[in-house]
């Protein structure tokens, strides 16, 4: 079993390597789309004039265009985004110091979404047609209308504005500062929100689709002969038919992970949340394009990754698709 | 002579539809099946044949609408609680599915689904539970049956699919197995395989087959008892050899006609003209009149009750034909 | 496939014009759910709103005023901002900015994604793995992320957002366009067509795309709505053009003022809610529930 996994990632690995690739090019591209000179764009407002040179020599802005990108190439790849403009530090470091938050929230608001999904997708397929069907159906298209952000304003102003129940942002009570136990119930505390705004949007689509491929697997007649087997509804919901269905859930969390990403982004502005998509919203309003380019190159290769873990997941649950 | 170890009586399935009157596909059936028999259920598609055998283990869809008596044993399975028809799904009844492509879980092993036939009804026992799939795949001919175990049903071929699913059904030893057009979906030489290999399986252990099938010619080598059915309801019922040569029913008489046979020539193969009918709108009278060839007025007007021959025979017309009239052609 | 056997025609095989292929796709939604129904009032209540504005407030939206933070009231029914705008003015005229770019991006990448789906599923081959390796490619980059990055370097400005999310939005038009005209290459009347002797360019144009009409309607509403969203989400993050404030930009400012003035982001954020769902609303009825979400997205 072992060996498959590690021979599936790495034909995946490969697979991978061109889609890095287009990213670096496509980034590089986008600094050269940017009007004016690339090298005042990356050296940022108002640079002195050696600072400039500077810039220019090192990403080669004075050398022919297939150089200056094989330059940006080699600087990719080896981590080196360059420096932040605001911060005078590495971008990758900066990036690395703040990943850690973006993944504590974001991974757990995609665990609820995918836990609280999959049990309302299978319990609306098992009662497909019902009233509570239509009304989950209705109320998860509501929820992924809309908007990411205003949902965590909304619950800004419920729970933590008039309620007063939950912090209004952060990711610690900022005046205190906890240690151990106190201080992971601190940070989970102001996860509650953030993790639900999130949420809300992946948690839909996962009930949708697995609505969909569970009402499909239900319909099959492997069912039946389980049936006929003496299987109770239960293990015949879960064991057969959800077992299909897990290809489709999974595939969608794979598929829709960019744009949870682009989530994270506005729910860590809305709730000061310290993580990576914050670091993307102060490099745009501080220009400082190095920085914005590097995490945006980050978050591709993220993307890339969780696009990769997906797919290996599905080949493992459907043995059809091994080859 | 022992008592039946399955009895059908009555047996009526409808589906209910939207502002309408409901659909009957299965109107007043009524057979037994002995221990130890092989009975074959014949029928064009649409005759109710698979519903009636899908009823025996209440499989039905959720919303049909069942009535009259089915019983197990002398047990009446229509009013069993859910819990004791699970317990007697898979154990003491099985079924076969027509469709060996898709009566597997694509995504799980052979060997665990047929495990999952016998863990679900004999909790003890969890570490045999390989040897005995390994034994039951022997038993139906697979070769090396604890590599074919671990293998996953694309990677099995239609035939072995099918004996995968008949060992299945098997494996708690079942005293009735019910086999749903288990030919119709494999070719001609495995069929002739399955169907020695549910010989066996009579013979081995007793075990009564309820044997439903489109193909007259499956019926012929393995079943003691044949019973036709036409647009929801019996209308011959009788041992095999009787029923084939000599045809009570023009329905039975017309089927036969149909079908290529070796031992004689024929002139012409004759197919019976018409469509069965359509079941939310039958026909007044006796369902088949509007296609017998020998339909009479009283054939429009009444409808034939079953009625008995001899004592092992039953036809369901008002026109029997006389065995040396017809059966000379 | 189409070797002697006669395949049941598609429906208006060849003669109706474009309208009534248009009429018959929209008419067969006569099974109009009450929630598609819901979904063409929002879209209207909002149309009329901010294509009506100066009816509805006699305030300009960009017009700084004395009284600043003011909760809503009769003067103000949706309060005012802390430069003592009027914010259903805002709502009002910034819905204008917020329904163009969506409209225009729409209609970019319903235009282009039509394309490449038309000639991926019609002439199938290598040009079609070309083409699905592309949509794929474009697929996998997270949209949103990207018109960040590019709208940041190449500056905002209405133009360049309509320009930059109608090019990465076409995808999921061209998958479902893609998928319908692989369906009915196979029809009867297109392989009548070409015997006799149509050059693709007529085939595609007069007979494939009338029929892909239905499916197209269902993605652009789908699109819009996808668009809009896109649009408010460069605005909150500071990209929108300021000189043309959007829902997005209202959402952004209400952010400051979050825990004073509830009224700032509630607002804005029913007439973004209401329009995204509403169109949202429209295509799932459109197309009968088989379209859903993801077939408008990304």
């Amino acid at each position: 079993m072992f060996p498959v996994i590690v021979k599936l990632l790495l034909r995946r690995a490969l697979l991978a390597v061109p889609l890095v690739l287009a990213v670096v090019t496509l980034t590089f591209f986008f600094i050269r789309l940017a009007p004016g000179d690339p090298a005042a764009i990356m050296a940022g407002d108002a640079p002195t004039p050696e600072f400039l040179a500077q810039i220019r020599s090192e990403y080669g802005f004075d050398r022919p265009v297939w150089a200056q990108f094989l330059t940006f190439l080699g600087k990719a790849v080896s981590g080196d985004f360059g420096t932040s403009l605001y911060t005078k530090q590495p971008v990758f470091s900066v990036i690395l110091e703040r990943f850690p938050a973006t993944v504590l929230m974001t991974g757990t608001a995609m665990i609820v979404a995918s836990l609280i999904g999959i049990l309302v997708g299978v319990a609306s397929a098992k009662r497909a047609g019902s009233r509570l069907d239509t009304l989950i159906s209705a109320a998860s298209l509501v929820g992924y209308s809309v908007p990411g952000f205003w949902v965590g304003q909304l619950l800004i102003l419920l729970f933590a504005v008039s309620l007063n129940w939950l912090p209004v942002g952060g990711m610690e009570a900022a005046r205190a500062s906890y240690h151990g136990w106190r201080h992971v119930q601190d940070v989970a505390w102001h996860m509650v929100l953030p993790v639900a705004t999130l949420s809300v949007f992946l948690l839909t689509m996962i009930a949708r689709f697995t609505r969909a491929a569970m009402i499909d697997a239900l319909d099959q007649d492997y069912v039946l002969v389980a049936e006929a087997k003496g299987a109770s509804r239960t293990r015949i919901l879960w064991h057969h038919a959800f077992r299909n269905a897990s290809v489709t859930t999974i595939t969608v969390i794979g598929l829709e992970f960019g744009a949870v990403l682009a989530g994270a982004v506005v729910v860590e502005i809305v709730f000061s949340w310290p993580g990576l998509g914050r670091l993307f919203y102060d490099a745009i309003y501080r220009r400082d394009f190095p920085l914005l380019t590097g995490a945006f190159m980050f978050s591709s290769f993220v993307v890339i990754a969780v696009n990769m873990a997906s797919d290996v997941a599905c080949t493992l649950l459907d043995p059809r698709i091994r080859r | 002579m022992s008592e039946p170890i399955l009895s059908i009586r009555d047996l009526r399935v409808a589906f209910p539809r939207r502002a309408a009157p409901s659909v009957t596909v299965v109107d007043g059936v009524a057979f037994d099946v002995m221990p130890g028999e092989i009975v074959g259920v014949v029928g064009e598609s649409g005759s109710g044949k698979s519903m009636t055998a899908r009823s025996v283990l209440r499989l039905l869809p959720r919303t049909a609408e069942v009535q009259g008596s089915i019983r197990f044993r002398g047990d009446e399975v229509l009013k069993m609680s859910p819990g004791r028809i699970r317990e007697m799904r898979g154990a003491l009844v099985s079924m076969v599915f027509q469709d060996p492509m898709t009566s597997f879980n694509p995504v799980l092993r052979i060997g665990d689904q047929i495990a999952e036939a016998i863990a679900i009804h004999d909790r003890t026992g969890r570490a045999s539970l390989g040897e005995r799939v390994a034994r039951l795949l022997a038993r139906v001919g697979i070769a090396d049956p604890k590599a074919r175990a671990r293998a996953y049903p694309h990677e099995f071929s239609g035939g072995m699919r099918q004996r995968a699913l008949t060992a299945m059904a098997v494996a708690n030893g079942p005293a009735l197995l019910i086999a749903d057009e288990p030919t119709t979906a494999l070719d001609v030489t495995v069929q002739d395989q399955i169907l020695r290999l549910m010989r066996d399986l009579n013979e081995q252990s007793g075990t009564a087959i309820l044997l439903i099938t489109h193909n007259i010619a499956v019926v012929a080598s393995l079943c003691r008892r044949l019973i036709v059915m036409y647009a929801g309801r019996v209308v011959e019922d009788g041992p095999t050899a009787e029923v084939l040569s000599a045809p009570q029913h023009p329905y039975t008489w017309s089927l036969l006609q149909s079908v290529p046979r070796i031992d004689r020539a024929i002139g012409r193969l004759t197919a019976i003209k018409g469509q069965p009918p359509d079941p939310a709108t039958p026909p007044g009278g006796c369902k088949f009149h509007p296609r017998c060839p020998r339909a009479e007025r009283r054939c429009a007007e009444e409808e034939p009750p079953l009625e008995q021959t001899s004592a092992s025979h039953a036809v369901r017309c008002w026109l029997r034909m006389s065995e040396t009239a017809e059966a000379a052609q | 496939m189409k070797d002697g056997i006669i395949v049941k025609p598609a429906p208006f095989a060849g003669r109706p014009g474009w309208g009534m292929r248009l009429f018959s796709g929209l008419a067969a939604a006569r099974r109009l759910s009450a929630s598609s129904v819901l979904g063409v009032a929002f879209v209207v209540i909002v149309g009329t709103g901010t294509l009506f504005a100066p009816l509805f407030t006699p305030f300009d939206p960009l017009a700084l005023g004395p009284d600043t933070l003011r909760a809503p009231g009769w003067a103000h029914p949706f309060g005012t901002d802390d430069l003592g705008r009027d914010v259903l003015a805002r709502v009002l005229y910034g819905g204008r900015v917020s329904l163009s770019v969506g409209l225009f991006s729409a209609v970019l990448s319903v235009v282009l994604g039509m394309t490449i789906g038309m000639v991926a599923g019609f002439f199938g081959g290598a040009l079609d793995e070309a083409l699905m390796r592309l949509t794929e490619a474009f697929q996998i980059l997270p949209k949103l992320l990207v018109a960040v990055v590019v709208v940041s370097l190449i500056g905002s400005g209405l133009t360049n957002e309509i320009l930059v999310i109608g090019l990465l939005s076409w995808p999921a038009t061209a998958r479902v366009i893609r998928g319908r005209v692989q369906v009915i290459r196979h029809e009867e009347f297109i392989a009548a067509a070409e015997m006799s002797g149509a050059s693709w360019l007529r085939v595609l144009a007069r007979h494939v795309t009338p029929n892909v009409m239905s499916f197209l309607l269902v993605s652009a509403a789908l699109q819009v709505a996808s668009a809009i969203m896109a649009e408010s989400f460069l605005s909150f993050l500071g990209l929108g053009d300021p000189a043309h404030p959007s829902w997005g930009l209202l959402l952004q400012q209400g952010q400051l003022f979050l825990q004073q003035a509830w009224w700032l982001t509630t607002f804005p954020g029913i007439a973004l809610a209401m329009t995204i769902l509403g169109l949202n609303l429209m295509g799932d009825g459109l197309g009968g529930g088989r379209a859903g979400p993801g077939a408008g997205r990304r």
